[in-house]
């Protein structure tokens, strides 16, 4: 799975691993930090832990730095910078979209009745198919097209 | 004198992982600490015997380092989270980690995703699906051969020929049944994806599991007996019992056989002499198996 199945979209584990490792951290020190940043509302198992950092070296979003008593110390490269920052956009998107909802005071859309206006209704299903699109992926659609992600 | 280790019989996969832990727990919560596993010739389990609840907790993991990183590292990362590894098999990449009670340490995986894929990983690496597969494609290829050559029939007159037929029609059943379980278990592993319902085992596989143990001892039992008969029917046509040195020694030797199995298991466990005691457990099974495949031709 880990191999056939790319990234699409960060866990929430993962996300918090890779904001730990914005600055050098080892094993330890990122269960320490995830916890006691969250204030113990998220914790990361050690197995957890390590298949998700073998996962995200591999695939180069993470490198280590060095070594010191057999604990490895990692950072971010670039490539993880940019799918922490996507995310980090999306999730920031997600507030300000849902402030967006709570003050909305449009009225509601009706759908259209009447065979005659066919041609407007399929313009308006192929508007929502791509906006469905947009948000879906969450802006990793622009990192594909960056070639970031390899879909 | 108080006992001062139990043993037990142990036929857990990795697949099993869940009872596995479970079950580790339990007997730690019994007063039972773990201790090794020895999976040569007959699996057992070996355990401390502590008084009351020796306050330790067990955990199980699949060694994910052989297809991702460096052994060390993920000891070193799984001891500073509490969880220090006591037990570890290359072949089956079984590891199993102690923590204290008191400690209270997070389970390994805090989410159920990544134990999906670490699991699904191990199932393609050890192509443990085919395997499944060619198990029972063996045991349908035994059961045609058989029945091709006429060699051995349901409706022999000999109730012992009967009773062992019984027992290797029974035996199929449930390792078909078995296999079948765990190959639909492990497509839902695979299947796994983020935000699914965790598919729990069903039931009926754990009892399959418990059957197919009881299997094997008997198997043993049977195969004891088939060989200490043999022995039997040479001695009353063939004459004496000196015939020759050979002879009587492997007759002694079956016959000590459980003897020879118990003895090689303790000195696994206890002594750390590790191949000195599966040596003895090899030649416990050869000498159960070889009279059954020299005298069988000769007495019947």
């Amino acid at each position: 799975m880990m191999a056939r199945e790319q990234l699409k979209n960060l866990t929430e584990p993962m996300y918090y691993i890779l904001l730990s490792l914005l600055n050098e951290n080892h094993g330890y020190g990122i269960m320490q930090m995830v916890e006691e940043v969250t204030e113990g509302r998220v914790t990361i198992g050690a197995g957890t832990l390590y298949a998700l950092l073998s996962r995200f070296e591999k695939e180069g979003f993470i490198t280590q730095v060095l070594e010191e008593n057999r604990r490895k110390i990692y950072t971010l490269t670039d490539e993880g910078r940019d799918i922490l920052k996507e995310e980090y956009n999306r999730l920031n998107r997600m507030v300000t979209d849902a402030d967006k909802f709570t003050s909305f005071d449009g009225e509601r859309k009706e759908p259209p009745t009447s065979g005659d206006d066919m041609d407007k209704k399929e313009e308006t299903v192929e508007e929502t198919v791509k906006e469905k699109k947009h948000f879906n992926v969450g802006g990793l659609g622009s990192l594909k097209d960056m070639g970031v992600i390899p879909v | 004198m108080r006992k001062k280790h139990k043993y037990e019989f142990w036929n857990y996969s990795i697949l099993d992982w869940q009872e596995m832990e479970k079950h580790l727990n339990e007997m730690a919560a019994n007063g039972f600490r773990f201790k090794s596993i020895s999976f040569y010739s007959v699996s057992m389990a070996c355990y401390d015997v502590t008084l009351g609840d020796c306050g330790k907790r067990y955990a199980v993991d699949v060694d994910m380092t052989p297809t991702l990183g460096d052994f060390e590292e993920y000891k070193e990362l799984y001891k500073d989270a509490g969880w220090t590894m006591v037990f570890y098999n290359e072949k089956y990449r079984l590891c199993i980690f102690e923590s204290s009670a008191e400690k209270q340490c997070k389970p390994l995986y805090s989410d159920t995703e990544t134990k999906m894929e670490v699991l699904s990983n191990h199932i393609e690496a050890k192509g443990l699906m085919s395997r499944k597969i060619f198990g029972v494609l063996g045991i349908c290829l035994a059961w045609f051969l058989l029945y091709k050559t006429r060699e051995v029939s349901f409706n022999s007159s000999d109730i012992f020929i009967r009773v062992i037929i019984g027992v290797l029609i029974g035996y199929s059943f449930i390792y078909i049944l078995k296999a079948f379980g765990e190959y639909i278990y492990m497509m839902r592993i695979k299947d796994y994806s983020p935000g699914d319902v965790p598919y729990n085992k069903p039931s009926w596989l754990n009892k399959t599991r418990r059957i197919m143990l009881y299997y094997d001892n008997i198997t043993w039992l049977i195969s004891w007996g088939v060989g200490i008969g043999l022995y039997m029917c040479r001695l009353t046509t063939q004459g004496t019992i000196t015939s020759t040195i050979f002879f009587n020694f492997g007759f002694v030797l079956t016959i000590s056989s459980f003897l020879l199995m118990a003895v090689g298991k303790y000195i696994v466990f206890n002594t750390g002499k590790i191949f000195m005691g599966n040596l003895i457990c090899y030649i416990s099974v050869l000498s159960v198996m070889l009279p059954i495949a020299l005298l069988s031709k000769e007495v019947l």
